[in-house]
């Protein structure tokens, strides 16, 4: 007879359940993270926050809000990230005009220049359809205050923009 | 011809959306391996695979087994233009639930000799005043001393207080502390009850001292080792109590080190006190003994001065912000909470600030919300804070050592008594928003915004995984030079 030790039956209900979370998180993650730093940073936030969420996995777990809680993880290592290749690095690059026809060329530059919030407000739910709620479930914030964002992002964009 | 903004957006982002969707970060690692078989881990579990971006520098620290390796070649993302050269950093985590709680945590069970660097001696010099307070400088070291006092309470028991001090004629000494003191029975089961390393309650250029709690359990020796520490020292007694504490001067570091207690050469308890927490540095300069010492006081009352928070915070103007400052577990195993409030409006005195402070704490944890500081943001709220008596008007519940301090635009107060189980607890600010304050692991400083704009603060000299935790509440520099202030991002 085959036993298996119990403490691989133990990993592997712990990665199972990690896993079935990573796969769900990831995406609203990825998107959230990119739409606020852009690509490249938001998508190395993005594996820095699960795996952090791998190393904490029992204590966030428990948390209300485990996506919260590693969009917060991830946002603050894409602050680092940003202040140390700040001189380097564009957020969005410009549009292809081939691609995107309908699409201000200016538009990559006037988002980065919104706020991180605004930014992630207006993205998220002009650009995904996320909802207010889904937006301040993931950023921890009231919903007035996304709005409030995302009114202000709107504002400023349509200022940068001429719109 | 463009399209309006919204679609304008909503194309952008669907571009965006696209791109993203060609890359996995995530993925557990079933796929055959050259040789037709599914890789695993030794006790048989696959591997989660965490696939991030080239400049990843993700250090997974503690006793996980963790380590890195470039696996893929560079690929490009497309669809907004976006060529992004990522090299893949495969994360390959090992191990399990054993290995998360684990730590080899060998005992110590040899003598060990005393330290040569910054002894810590032990004497006891019993003397009495003549209110009947026992006082004695029990432990003292190259620049410092640790003074204890015994002071008789009605009920016939005694409260023991701990209060560091300079020593005289050493320009380099610390500057005195704020005094601790507990009143709680000796009757935790723990031999080696606490250790107060979490706010040093002493600090010098490159050590603090910790002081180590024990019950009644016979103790005549204590070593401190590991992580370049080699110290024994004697516990001191208080004569009419018979607490028992000892104090030893460690380096400051990250590093773990064992308190071993022993009797008659026998080993009795031993605890470990990772991530020894070094003075709070803002603005990579540590703060000065008077804000230090401001700090170290907020839980007596104590308020900080404007010029001192104005640092603190780099920023005046704010919406409002707070500052909520753990101190270390007290006596009875349970957390001190001290709190600093800013508003862009003076607070009147006797009129709600806006904020809630542990409300949700104090109201669904079933805690004698007296114990505690609770502030309203409405009259409604107000009412059920009355309900509970406490004092609405004032905003903040008593404290026979604690009143909220309103000083213009400052507000500080404390709350005590949060059971050290204790995860969580729910700060509330004033427009409805809410923060999640973990105060459960150690953490010793807690920094989080409300419409804040706070950009320049930084810690230094503390562990990885406090950082990370800490900046799970602080708000730092933002990402572009031209941000609304009024956003609460820099």
């Amino acid at each position: 007879m085959c036993t298996v030790p119990s403490t691989a039956v133990t990993n592997r209900v712990t990665e199972s359940a990690f896993t079935e979370f990573a796969r769900a998180a990831e995406p609203r993650l990825k998107i959230a993270l990119c739409a606020a730093f852009g690509p490249e940073v938001g998508m190395d936030s993005t594996s820095y926050a699960l795996a952090y969420g791998w190393e904490h996995w029992e204590r966030i777990r428990s948390l209300p809000n485990p996506v919260g809680y590693l969009w917060g993880v991830g946002r603050n290592h894409a602050r680092r990230l940003h202040k140390q290749r700040r001189s380097q690095l564009h957020l969005f690059e410009s549009v292809s005009v081939e691609d995107t026809p309908w699409v201000e060329p200016g538009l990559p530059a006037a988002l980065a220049g919104l706020t991180e919030r605004q930014r992630t407000a207006v993205v998220l739910v002009k650009g995904m359809a996320w909802t207010l709620a889904e937006v301040a479930d993931l950023m921890q914030v009231a919903v007035p205050t996304v709005q409030t964002h995302l009114e202000r992002g709107m504002r400023r964009l349509r200022r940068d923009l001429g719109a | 011809m463009k399209a309006d903004l919204d679609s304008q957006i909503r194309q952008f982002a669907m571009a965006l959306e696209r791109a993203l969707s060609k890359v996995q970060l995530f993925e557990v690692q079933e796929a055959a391996s050259d040789h037709g078989r599914a890789q695993q881990t030794p006790d048989g579990t696959h591997e989660p695979r965490i696939v991030s971006a080239q400049t990843s520098r993700r250090t997974i620290k503690g006793p996980l087994v963790a380590h890195a390796k470039v696996t893929a070649s560079p690929f490009a993302l497309k669809g907004v233009g976006i060529a992004l050269a990522v090299a893949a950093v495969v994360l390959v985590v090992f191990g399990g639930l054993s290995l998360l709680t684990g730590g080899d945590g060998g005992a110590v069970n040899q003598p060990v000799t005393t330290a040569s660097t910054a002894p810590t001696t032990s004497t006891t010099v019993p003397s009495t005043n003549p209110d009947g307070r026992f006082e004695a400088v029990p432990f003292t070291g190259e620049t410092w001393q640790l003074a204890v006092t015994e002071e008789p309470n009605a009920d016939g028991t005694y409260d023991v207080c701990f209060v560091a001090n300079p020593v005289d004629g050493r320009t380099d000494s610390p500057t005195t502390s704020s005094p601790w003191c507990e009143s709680r029975p000796n009757n935790d089961p723990r031999i080696v009850r606490d250790l107060l390393g979490m706010y040093p309650l002493l600090v010098t250029d490159t050590s603090y001292v910790m002081v180590i709690q024990l019950n009644d359990h016979p103790v005549d020796r204590i070593t401190v080792t590991g992580d370049g520490v080699n110290e024994t020292v004697t516990p001191f007694t208080f004569p009419r109590s018979g607490s028992q504490v000892a104090a030893v001067e460690v380096p400051q570091s990250d590093g773990t080190i064992t308190v071993t207690a022993f009797n008659q050469g026998v080993v009795v308890d031993e605890q470990e006190a990772a991530g020894r927490i070094e003075p709070l540095v803002i603005d990579g300069t540590p703060i000065d003994d008077t804000t230090a010492a401001t700090i170290g006081t907020l839980l007596g009352g104590k308020q900080m001065t404007d010029e001192d928070l104005e640092r603190i915070t780099g920023s005046v103007g704010l919406a409002h912000s707070g500052y909520l400052i753990e101190s270390t577990t007290t006596a009875d195993g349970t957390y001190e909470l001290g709190l600093i409030v800013y508003q862009e409006e003076p607070i009147e005195p006797g009129v709600l600030p806006p904020v809630i402070c542990f409300s949700e704490y104090a109201t669904t944890q079933g805690v004698n919300v007296g114990g505690g500081a609770v502030c309203a943001t409405s009259q409604e709220r107000a009412q059920e804070l009355a309900d509970f008596g406490v004092d609405a008007g004032g905003a903040c519940g008593p404290h026979p050592k604690e009143q909220p301090v309103v000083d213009g635009n400052w507000l500080t107060l404390a709350v005590w008594g949060i059971p050290d189980t204790t995860e969580f607890i729910t700060v509330g600010l004033g427009d409805g928003t809410t923060v999640e304050v973990d105060v459960g692991n150690g953490v010793a400083l807690h920094v989080w915004e409300g419409h804040a704009d706070i950009t320049s603060i930084t810690f230094d000299g503390i562990s990885q995984t406090q950082m990370e935790l800490i900046s799970s509440y602080l708000p730092i520099q933002g990402i572009s030079d031209d941000c609304d202030a009024s956003d609460g991002e820099g």
